[in-house]
């Protein structure tokens, strides 16, 4: 199996993160609602409670495939999550608007949509999940009688689309920054691979030069002293220049490479051979 | 006993040790002292510093004192003759950078020819486009 690129684990590991956190926040966040709403008539328990339960399994399908995460299961996770939630407050809402005393409408809708600004995975699925907020909340204001859409505040339900426009704003700037810390990554990664290929290169001509130089005088010394051989190392010094040609190539990789301390004692063999 | 004339090679290699101390006594009939590390280079004593010509390579093992220990050791102890730094590694490298700012002593990339070889001995100064 091929291992993925470490921008890609790590676009995977940030989805996974988020989508982990809109879920909590269902599981730990729903059951307050219980709280807020005691004593209004005619409430049901039990939205609440099945969108904190279903968070909570959802919470446990993520921290299973923890050491596997992926873009595609952090984005069905946190749509299926902002699902419940909105099932959840559809049911509530009509209730709240209905009870007895002032409501402020919407209030789980607006902060729901900012949240989503920031947990989503990607942008699509920010977008799906504000406007899924955002548009519960104009779908229930208009099954709502007249008379009870006159009992709204002012201003309501439109001042969602305040929500909606900062949470788009927040969801297009997070993209944007993560898509940056992304390209410096990957372009840093990029760089790390390059210097150990040149490192590898050089050390690789470094290891060759000695040699190189030994064969070199040692065919001199042989012209030396027996110059019949003269033709055979004729051969061997036009070899040894194709070699030196290829060492010369490899020199331009020596710009490419930021020294450390670590070079100033450096064992080319551990390079080349590995030991 | 050491002689202006008699040439010092430091390299850890053995046989390119062994080959050049041979090319020096064939091709140049002089004599070559041929050491692998800094602690040789020590123990030959005053020896060393009779030499006139002292090829250091800098890189002399990992973990081991390089070649600009053993010129400063060199030229502390009174060494007259001419340094060179044989090298294999990158001009831009660290110990090479360094071994530059030395001034006096001159730093050759192996592999080297006959020619420089021949300069070198000599205590001619290298001109660039000689050979290489």
């Amino acid at each position: 199996m091929i291992p993925a690129a470490p921008h890609e684990t790590q676009r995977s590991q940030y989805s996974w993160r988020g989508a982990l956190l809109a879920c909590c926040l269902n599981a730990i966040g729903m059951p307050m609602d219980l709280v807020l709403n005691r004593g209004i008539p005619d409430m049901p328990a039990w939205p609440p409670l099945l969108s904190s339960a279903a968070g909570a399994v959802l919470v446990i399908v993520m921290l299973a495939r923890r050491r596997h995460p992926t873009a595609r299961l952090a984005t069905t996770v946190f749509l299926l999550n902002t699902l419940v939630i909105l099932i959840a407050l559809w049911i509530t809402s009509g209730v709240y608007a209905t009870a007895p005393g002032r409501w402020i409408p919407f209030q789980a809708n607006k902060i729901g949509a900012l949240a989503a600004a920031v947990l989503a995975p990607d942008l699509a699925t920010g977008i799906v999940g504000i406007g899924g907020f955002v548009g519960m909340v104009l779908l229930r204001y208009a099954t709502f009688p007249p008379a009870l859409q006159r009992r709204l505040p002012i201003a309501e339900p439109w001042v969602i689309f305040i929500y909606a426009l900062f949470a788009l704003a927040m969801l297009g700037y997070r993209v944007h920054s993560v898509a940056l810390a992304r390209r410096v990554l990957r372009i840093r990664t990029e760089s790390i691979a390059t210097q150990r290929l040149a490192r590898t290169f050089l050390a690789l001509r470094d290891f060759t030069n000695t040699p190189l130089q030994t064969i070199e005088l040692s065919a001199h010394i042989i012209r030396a002293r027996c110059p019949e051989l003269s033709p055979v190392l004729d051969r061997v010094d036009r070899s040894i220049d194709r070699l030196y040609r290829l060492n010369h190539a490899l020199a331009v990789y020596e710009s490419r490479i930021d020294w450390t301390d670590d070079d100033l004692t450096p064992d080319p063999t551990v390079l080349v051979v590995g030991h | 006993m050491g002689h202006p004339s008699d040439v010092l090679f430091l390299d850890d290699d053995d046989d390119l040790r062994a080959t050049f101390a041979d090319l020096v006594r064939t091709i140049f009939a002089r004599e070559c002292h041929g050491l692998a590390s800094h602690r040789d280079l020590i123990a030959l004593g005053e020896r060393a510093l009779r030499c006139g010509v002292a090829i250091l390579d800098i890189n002399l093992g990992p973990e081991a004192p390089n070649g600009l220990e053993s010129y400063i050791w060199l030229r502390k102890h009174g060494f007259e003759g001419r340094i060179v730094f044989l090298t294999g590694h990158a001009a831009s490298h660290p110990l090479v950078v360094e071994a530059r700012r030395l001034g006096d002593a001159e730093v050759v990339s192996k592999p080297v020819s006959l020619d420089r070889l021949t300069t070198m001995l000599d205590g001619q100064p290298y001109e660039e486009h000689a050979s290489q």
